[in-house]
């Protein structure tokens, strides 16, 4: 089958060729097309158009092209409405025309390709299919980027291998093997498988601590007096049977109706009869009449002793009021003297010692009165009593009133003195008269209490109380009755007592039976755990995990087997391609020759017996012509599938010495036997050697004056 | 090489014969050898759709499902265990 030759190319609004231009046209008719032109002028423009005709939005993406200085790439001319591109191949005896527009005219499809102007074909897959090629072929193997040539200088391993694979087309299985390790499968198959040992450790644990608990239970079991032959199913039944009969039996000794209790065939059965068990004693012993009889007995003992208790404090209580009333009678007199005492002095004395006082005060007015008057009158005028009309001597006078004065006053005091003390007699009088009266009050109440209990003792005995010694007696007989039956009734209860404890200590064994049976049952579980479906569960969930963590890894193991064999099929057969020009454009002395270590992935310098490290070894340039030996070789390699029978170079001399560009210009012209070239660039020294070197006819497309709204002026020497 | 016709979408697609191709060899029988197809598919039609972080992500997120199977799983036994 015969490669797709470029043709032509029609450009219009597509970066560097604004719309207002018109279309620009490049034909390529000849073996080989020189773009040359100042940087920016247009060049680039014109070849990542054709990438853009054939894979669209791709072209701007910087992951899809690898290509760095793709990141925010504006495929639209930033003064044009539009972008078109059309591009025509011939090959395979067959014109080739693809068109891609960014917008749609006319009817026509945005994008389609035709063949000898054939149909429309809108399926961009299918345009793929028939040139062989995808985006990231095409930036590998027909399309040299000068980043694609720099990445082989970088030092970073990583950066290298990529920049290998990237000449090799193998870039996609390495991030594809990168992606799946960075899924950690090896790491989650050893997490899961330590995790899983764990739970046999923890089974170990927990039958450990299992048996322990058993031996307590048996061991518990055998401190009640159960022999070892009896701590089983059959050993539970045989002492159920036993409380079946012992309760049967004593619900008729005692008159009583026969509990049920349930079967007890199985393990399971076996809580439920002793639940059962437990409350048909406890009906049973309740039930029981000497029980009734006791806790009757013991209510009325508690009743008498409570009355007793009642009666004596009652008594107690009256006994203390009339001791303090005998007391306050032993210091005072009785009531009755004190209200006798308290009349005399009320009506007599008081009243005597008012009197006189009365008399007093009566006698010191006249005094004072006269006193005044006397004050009144002049010492020197001499006057006759207004009364018997004799002559007075008024300073005589004065002092003798004076002096009656002063004997008044003395008189007064003492009447004044008993006058107070009597009153407080009387005060003091009416204190006792008002506490003998709440004496006697309390007294009341307190024998109305004494009545009251006296009654009760009446009413419970059911007899007739005379006095309080006499209700105490009656009571002492009670109690001492009640005593009595109740000594007697406690013998008769304690007996029936200890069958139904008997009984409960039956009940009690069947429960440490239950335990001890519970624990073998544990214990057997976890000796057969891997059976259990819990168990196969998670087997199951590890297995599952394990299948999907190793399918993982195969798939990894696989991808990095494709990508080496792939690797070194490509390295296998562009060997001797990759040497070839290697040793036409380095010409180093040392190590003259170039290759690609398939297993260290490293380009390699070999002289003379030695490799090394080319990226230790070569200077700048002979990098340079490393990565361009490699690109070369490999697209135009045989092994290539694909259907593009030319090759696009973007300022492939950048870097070159001169002497350099002369061999670069002298493979190329080997390159033109295999393939068609189109080649920017912007060195007229390269162009010049190129026009030397290269024995194929060849177009040259020169590009200056770009401006915004013209793009470049476009000169073809034809 | 050769072209897989009808899978152009990348440059990888036209090698997966190879790739399982290599899957076959490396499959210990039928069963294992579907699993591996079957989830090397997946993933590849991830990458295509994608990047190599979605091959990632979606290994992780598949990975997760059955980790979180297997703590249910675990938990479950624990307890029947008594611990």
């Amino acid at each position: 089958m015969e490669n797709y030759r470029l043709v032509s190319v029609k450009i219009k609004g597509f970066r560097g060729f604004p719309e207002q231009a018109g279309e620009r046209e490049f034909r390529f008719d000849q073996a080989c097309t020189l773009i040359v032109g100042a940087q920016g002028g247009g060049k680039s423009s014109t070849l990542n158009a054709i990438e853009w005709c054939l894979f669209g939005k791709d072209v701007a993406n910087k992951s899809a092209t690898k290509i760095e200085e793709r990141k925010n790439w504006l495929v639209k001319n930033q003064s044009s409405r539009e972008t078109s591109v059309e591009v025509i191949f011939e090959g395979n005896e067959e014109i080739l025309k693809v068109y891609r527009s960014d917008r749609k005219r006319r009817g026509n499809p945005k994008f389609y390709y035709q063949i000898n102007n054939g149909s429309y074909r809108e399926d961009e897959a299918e345009l793929r299919v028939l040139l062989g090629v995808e985006l990231s072929d095409y930036m590998s193997c027909v399309y040299l980027h000068q980043e694609t040539i720099s990445a082989l200088l970088i030092q970073e391993p990583k950066e290298r291998k990529n920049a290998l694979d990237r000449l090799m087309g193998l870039t996609d299985w390495r991030n594809l093997l990168d992606g799946i390790k960075r899924a950690k499968a090896q790491e989650e198959f050893k997490k899961i498988d330590q995790e899983f040992s764990q739970i046999i450790s923890k089974i170990e644990t927990a039958k450990a601590i299992k048996e322990n608990d058993l031996g307590l239970a048996e061991e518990e079991a055998i401190f009640h007096d159960i022999p070892l032959s009896q701590l089983s199913l059959n050993g539970a039944k045989t002492i159920c049977q036993g409380v079946e009969k012992a309760v049967e039996n004593f619900a008729k000794d005692y008159g009583l109706l026969v509990p049920s209790l349930p079967r007890y065939q199985t393990s399971d059965d076996l809580e439920r009869f002793v639940d059962s068990g437990k409350e048909a004693i406890k009906q049973l012993r309740n039930a029981q009449p000497d029980w009734e009889r006791q806790k009757e007995l013991l209510n009325q003992q508690s009743e008498l002793n409570r009355l007793k208790a009642n009666v004596e404090t009652k008594v107690r209580e009256l006994n203390q009021k009339e001791n303090e009333i005998q007391q306050l009678e032993a210091q005072y007199g009785t009531l009755t003297e004190i209200l006798a005492k308290q009349n005399q002095i009320e009506q007599e004395e008081l009243p005597a010692k008012q009197a006189s006082l009365n008399t007093i005060n009566n006698r010191a007015g006249i005094i004072i009165e006269t006193l005044k008057f006397l004050k009144s009158v002049q010492p020197d005028q001499a006057q006759n009593c207004p009364v018997c009309s004799t002559a007075i001597n008024p300073v005589q006078l004065r002092h003798e009133l004076e002096s009656w004065q002063q004997d008044m006053a003395l008189q007064l005091k003492p009447i004044q003195k008993e006058i107070r003390e009597l009153e407080t007699a009387v005060e003091e009088f009416q204190r006792l008269i008002k506490t003998f009266e709440r004496l006697q009050r309390e007294r009341l109440d307190k024998d109305k209490g004494l009545q009251q209990a006296k009654n009760a003792i009446a009413v419970a005995l059911e007899t007739e109380i005379n006095d309080s010694a006499h209700a105490l007696a009656l009571l002492n007989q009670a109690i001492t009755e009640v005593d009595q039956e109740l000594a007697r009734i406690r013998t008769a209860v304690e007996q029936s007592n200890q069958r139904i404890d008997s009984i409960d200590q039956d009940l009690e064994n069947i429960k440490r039976i239950i335990t001890v049976l519970r624990y073998r049952q544990e214990v057997d579980n976890l000796f057969s755990i891997q059976d259990c479906p819990d168990y196969k569960e998670v087997e199951a969930a590890k297995a599952d995990l394990e299948a999907f963590c190793d399918r993982l890894l195969t798939i990894g193991e696989a991808v990095q087997e494709v990508l080496g064999n792939s690797a070194k099929e490509k390295i296998d057969a562009t060997r001797a391609a990759i040497s070839s020009i290697y040793r036409q454009l380095a010409h180093r002395s040392d190590f003259p020759d170039i290759e690609i270590d398939p297993d260290k992935y490293e380009v390699m310098a070999v002289g003379y017996g030695e490799s090394e490290v080319a990226l230790r070894l070569l200077n700048k340039g002979d990098i340079n012509c490393a990565a361009l030996s490699i690109f070369l070789a490999l697209a135009t390699s045989e092994q290539l599938t694909h259907n593009i029978g030319f090759m696009v170079l973007d300022d492939p001399s950048q870097n070159l010495d001169p002497v350099h560009k002369e061999r670069l210009a002298q493979v190329l012209d080997q390159v033109l036997e295999k393939k068609q070239l189109i080649i920017a660039t912007s060195e007229d020294d390269f162009v010049e050697q190129l026009s030397f070197k290269l024995t194929k006819p060849n177009k040259l497309y020169r590009l200056g004056q770009w401006t915004p709204t013209r793009g470049p002026t476009i000169k073809g020497n034809g | 090489m050769g072209l897989a016709v009808g899978h152009a979408t990348r440059t990888l697609m036209k090698d997966n014969s190879k790739l399982f191709e290599e899957l076959k060899d490396q499959a210990i029988d039928s069963d294992h050898e579907q699993g591996l197809i079957a989830l090397s598919e997946e993933l590849l039609k991830e990458f295509d759709s994608g990047s190599s972080q979605a091959v990632t992500d979606m290994a992780r997120y598949r990975l997760e499902k059955h980790r979180s199977a297997y703590k249910k799983a675990y938990k479950k036994l624990m307890a029947t265990i008594g611990l």
